[in-house]
């Protein structure tokens, strides 16, 4: 399989590509002439470095509500849920999630389980697949939460489907009942504006690889105002070094070890492109996307698309009889990207119904095109007449 | 990217507000640079620090009072004052 120009990407829900050249310009700028290391020295190298992540974490505070020195840089996002997860949670806590988690919450939750530190819930996200209201979400929870709830966690939106949760009333009734509140913003992200004071959102976990058109090797966690966690990792950080115990000082206590700054130098310009674009040009040119997908792929025989109705960036679909990994292996020969199987989430694979062997996702971007579309949709049509083969 | 590097004792009437880590030393900065004071992040000495590593930001000495202000109303946490 060669990449070329008649590439077809799919795969963007996992990181999406291309990105724009001034992201790839950025990091090359960086490790060819100031990328030193924040926070360690007071050299020019260091200096740079500190003013160009700095910058950064305050473009992040003004797309998200929230404060600079609350934007926490981590090595990508399972990490940073992992981090409040585990920095939230004390022995006897009880703990919510929707259905439709990623294995960054869901696992991290299970493992505490396991070991007897917390019990922990999952909620209805979508008590109808094709269409749920808010209330009918926040019921679903409420009938779940206890005397001990100290966390609730769940993704904006689904990996899989093109389902979101609805956070700003989720945030409502958390706070409403004293609950910490965490966001896996890891496909809402640059898709869907997020305001956390809007959505009382405690915690918000981003990467900055996805939506958000940086490169990979950076997640992020933005705290609510006052909010604090136990720490995960410690380690060197360049404050209080005679200290045996991490910094209290957000957002240093929570990233020991060095940063990656040529990451971070390409996020800025990732959050550029986002901002001048505008979040609801790049939904409206996924959306349509999606919309011509979904309706090339109904009219395929054997093919079932999952949610036909719901609105997103991406399509999940299975064929009757032959196995989804045959599907992606065939259409990655013919040089289109996609991904087949369970993506990582086998509790929501789990509650909207795959059968064995999983599904193909195709989840679009910005760059994506209706050629690329219609490529696709002729490779899945070819796929599908030749079950025999498959 | 200018890269400022500073890295001295507070001398000729600059006074330094030891701030902790470079996160908030630079808010520090842009928060003073926004009340029309001129501030510069610099690492402190270790000598004059209790815990080891701790950035901060020097002002001319006229403005302390200024400072401490400005950066109380910020919330930014000031260890102490040098110079």
């Amino acid at each position: 399989m060669k990449i070329n120009k008649n590439t077809v990407y799919l795969d963007n829900a996992a990181t999406t590509f291309p990105k724009p050249r001034t992201v790839s310009e950025a990091v090359n700028d960086c490790i060819t002439r100031w990328c030193g290391n924040a926070g360690r020295g007071a050299h020019p190298l260091a200096m740079a470095s500190a003013e160009e992540i700095y910058l950064c974490r305050e473009q992040l505070a003004r797309m998200f509500g929230g404060s600079a020195e609350n934007v926490v840089f981590t090595l990508n996002t399972t990490y940073a849920l992992n981090s409040v997860i585990k920095g939230i949670l004390k022995q006897g806590d009880h703990a919510l999630c929707s259905n439709l988690e990623h294995n960054s919450v869901y696992r991290p939750l299970y493992k505490l389980q396991k070991g007897g530190i917390i019990e922990f819930d999952v909620f209805n996200a979508f008590p109808n697949l094709e269409f749920a209201t808010p209330d009918m979400v926040v019921s679903s929870i409420e009938r779940l939460v206890k005397s001990n709830t100290r966390l609730l966690v769940c993704t904006h939106a689904s990996n899989i489907c093109p389902i979101t949760l609805p956070i700003r009333e989720i945030g409502a009734f958390c706070k409403s009942r004293g609950i910490f509140f965490a966001v896996d913003g890891a496909q809402s992200a640059g898709i869907y504006p997020i305001d956390m004071k809007e959505c009382n959102i405690d915690a918000l976990c981003l990467p900055a690889h996805k939506g958000l058109y940086g490169v990979q090797g950076c997640g992020i966690i933005i705290l609510g105002e006052n909010m604090s966690l136990e720490t995960l990792i410690e380690g060197g950080n360049g404050v209080d070094s005679l200290m045996g115990e991490m910094s209290a000082d957000s957002p240093e206590r929570y990233e020991a070890g060095t940063l990656s700054t040529p990451a971070i130098a390409g996020l800025r310009r990732g959050l550029e492109f986002v901002t001048s674009t505008g979040i609801h040009n790049i939904r409206a040119h996924e959306g349509k996307l999606c919309r011509r997908a979904k309706e090339g792929l109904l009219t395929i025989p054997g093919i079932r698309v999952v949610a036909p109705s719901r609105e997103g960036s991406l399509v999940l679909f299975r064929h009757d009889t032959i196995p989804s990994e045959n599907i992606a292996a065939e259409l990655g020969r013919q040089n289109i990207c996609v991904r087949a199987g369970y993506h990582c989430a086998a509790l929501a694979h789990e509650a909207i119904g795959t059968p064995k062997g999983g599904a193909v996702r195709a989840s679009f971007g910005y760059f994506n095109s209706k050629k690329d579309i219609d490529k696709f949709i002729d490779a899945v049509s070819g796929i599908a007449k030749n079950t025999k083969s498959f | 990217m200018q890269g400022s590097s500073q890295n001295y004792y507070p001398h000729g009437g600059t006074c330094t507000a030891v701030i902790g880590s470079m996160t908030n030393a630079m808010k520090a900065q842009n928060v003073l640079t926004s009340a029309a004071v001129f501030a510069t992040v610099i690492k402190v000495s270790s000598v004059d620090t209790d815990s080891g590593c701790a950035y901060g930001v020097t002002f001319h000495c006229s403005q302390k009072n200024t400072v401490r202000t400005v950066l109380s109303r910020a919330n930014i946490k000031v260890r102490k004052f040098l110079g």
